[in-house]
């Protein structure tokens, strides 16, 4: 042979050969086994041995390639790949393409193994209510099946009020456990601003494999994460998926889904406003009437009577006061009228020229009276005003006047 | 096949506030019911809540459908 000469080669150039021989020589395989030792390092690449009664073979999964369930050791399963060489070690080694359980039996082992896990970490016990008036509507599901029809055909149906947010995720296949996660936390950031927000995440009905997405681990996760309470609605009839564990809800079907976000439909809204009208008037009319009898039992109360009964006697005073005080003015008028009478009477008695009524003359002298205490004397040019004429006389004589003449005056 | 529409500010804005006033409707109900507020006060409020009744259900008897599509890019 060629290769046994005498001249050496480095074991890394030996590795090189052996790396292309098994490449070239062996290539693409698709190998079913038992998974052994299986072991998903923190990189996200997992490890395990796949084996059968008398062989064992290396494998390695990368971490950016996704596996549509939990792989757990005794778990039949049929891998693709190339065979390679893991030179560091000189080890060969599968590195698989894809992953898949060998039959159904292994699917509902994997089933059981995730939902066991997820129990345990307590995935199944958030169950929160879902808002009383959902507005905001977020349905993560294929953007082509009958499935996105019937909901949306309900919701228009019962709420059109409702703001639909669709995002669109392929519902089986290798990629659909990823979107389907993807897509519930896209609806999450959009959605995060609305109080009355619930999320529907499902598809139609289709075989358990059709089904596997929504009993994968990435959508299981996005499920409890989601800060917005959500509703699994997987078509199936008695079945339950990993998801509808999760979900704060479960539904049989989309449709269903869709009638019980619209459970407080247009219909119930319009009257639940009409009781609210009705409620409103009750409730002013009952307010006012709790006035108007207020005021009744104040207008009646003794209080206020008894008001109008010291208005009322009140008024009577005034009124006495009112008679008493004109009497009183009356009388108080009579008696000033005579007491002027009488200085009137008086004052006239007193006036200078009042004795001439009676006979009486005054003298003057000029225009100047002659008071009692002047003497007149002989030719005194005097003269005597009388009641209706004035004489002119001159004096002849002039006696003083005897004394008893003027007592008896 | 979707029928996409895109979202309008205006719509999601005819949405909060139908949101508020459900709400509001909900408060003045209560305030009502309680009846210790001035007079003044619940007369008010009576008609407001009338209003608001009126507006929720002219919104309710227009609304249409609206449906956006949210593009499901992971990151």
């Amino acid at each position: 042979m060629k290769m046994i000469k005498n001249t050496e080669i480095s074991v890394s150039t030996l590795t090189q050969k052996i790396t292309k021989l098994l490449r070239d020589g062996i290539g693409e395989v698709r190998v079913l086994g038992e998974i052994s030792g299986y072991k998903a390092a923190s990189s996200g690449h997992r490890y395990f041995t796949l084996k059968d009664d008398e062989s064992q073979i290396d494998c390695v999964l990368w971490g950016s390639k996704q596996i549509s369930f939990m792989p757990s050791d005794g778990m039949r399963v049929i891998i693709t790949g190339k065979l390679t060489v893991y030179a560091t070690r000189g080890k060969y080694q599968i590195d698989c393409q894809s992953l898949i359980p060998a039959g159904q039996g292994e699917l509902y082992l994997a089933f059981e193994r995730l939902k066991q896990d997820l129990a345990d970490k307590g995935y199944f016990e958030q169950k929160r209510s879902l808002p009383v008036l959902p507005l905001h509507i977020g349905i993560v599901t294929s953007p082509t099946g009958a499935a996105i029809q019937d909901m949306l055909s309900t919701l228009n149906r019962r709420s059109p009020h409702c703001q639909i947010y669709i995002c669109p995720a392929s519902v089986q296949g290798e990629y659909a456990s990823q979107e389907i996660a993807s897509g519930i936390a896209k609806l999450n950031q959009v959605l995060s601003e609305f109080d009355n927000a619930v999320l529907i995440v499902g598809r139609g009905g289709g075989s358990l494999e059709d089904l596997w997405a929504f009993n994968t681990f990435p959508v299981a996760e996005a499920i409890y994460n989601s800060a917005i309470p959500t509703i699994s609605a997987v078509g199936h009839e008695t079945d339950f998926t990993i998801a509808d564990f999760v979900a704060d809800v479960r539904v049989a079907t989309p449709t269903a889904a869709a009638e019980l976000v619209t459970q407080n439909d247009k219909y119930s809204l319009l009257g639940y406003l009409d009781s609210v009208g009705e409620k409103l008037t009750d409730s002013i009319q009952s307010v006012l009437e709790f006035y108007s009898q207020k005021i009744s039992r104040l207008e009646s109360s003794y209080g206020f009577q008894k008001l109008g009964d010291r208005l009322h006697n009140y008024s009577q005073r005034v009124d006495e006061a009112e008679s008493s005080l004109q009497k009183l003015m009356l009388r108080n008028i009579a008696t000033a009228k005579t007491k002027l009478d009488a200085l009137e009477a008086h004052g006239r008695s007193l006036h200078p020229l009042s004795p001439l009524g009676r006979g009486f003359a005054l003298l003057q002298e000029g225009d100047r009276i002659i008071s009692a205490d002047e003497s007149l004397s002989e030719f005194d040019q005097i003269a005597i005003v009388r009641n209706t004429e004035v004489a002119h006389a001159t004096i002849q004589t002039v006696q003083p006047k005897p004394i008893d003449f003027h007592e008896k005056f | 096949m979707l029928r996409s529409r895109p979202c309008s500010l205006n719509l999601l804005i005819s949405m909060k506030s139908f949101e508020e006033q459900i709400q509001r409707l909900e408060t003045i109900v209560k305030i009502l019911d309680r009846g210790d507020e001035a007079i003044a006060t619940l007369l008010e409020l009576y008609e407001e809540g009338m209003n608001l009744t009126v507006e929720c259900r002219t919104y309710l008897e227009n609304a249409e459908q609206k449906v956006s599509v949210i593009s499901n890019t992971s990151d």
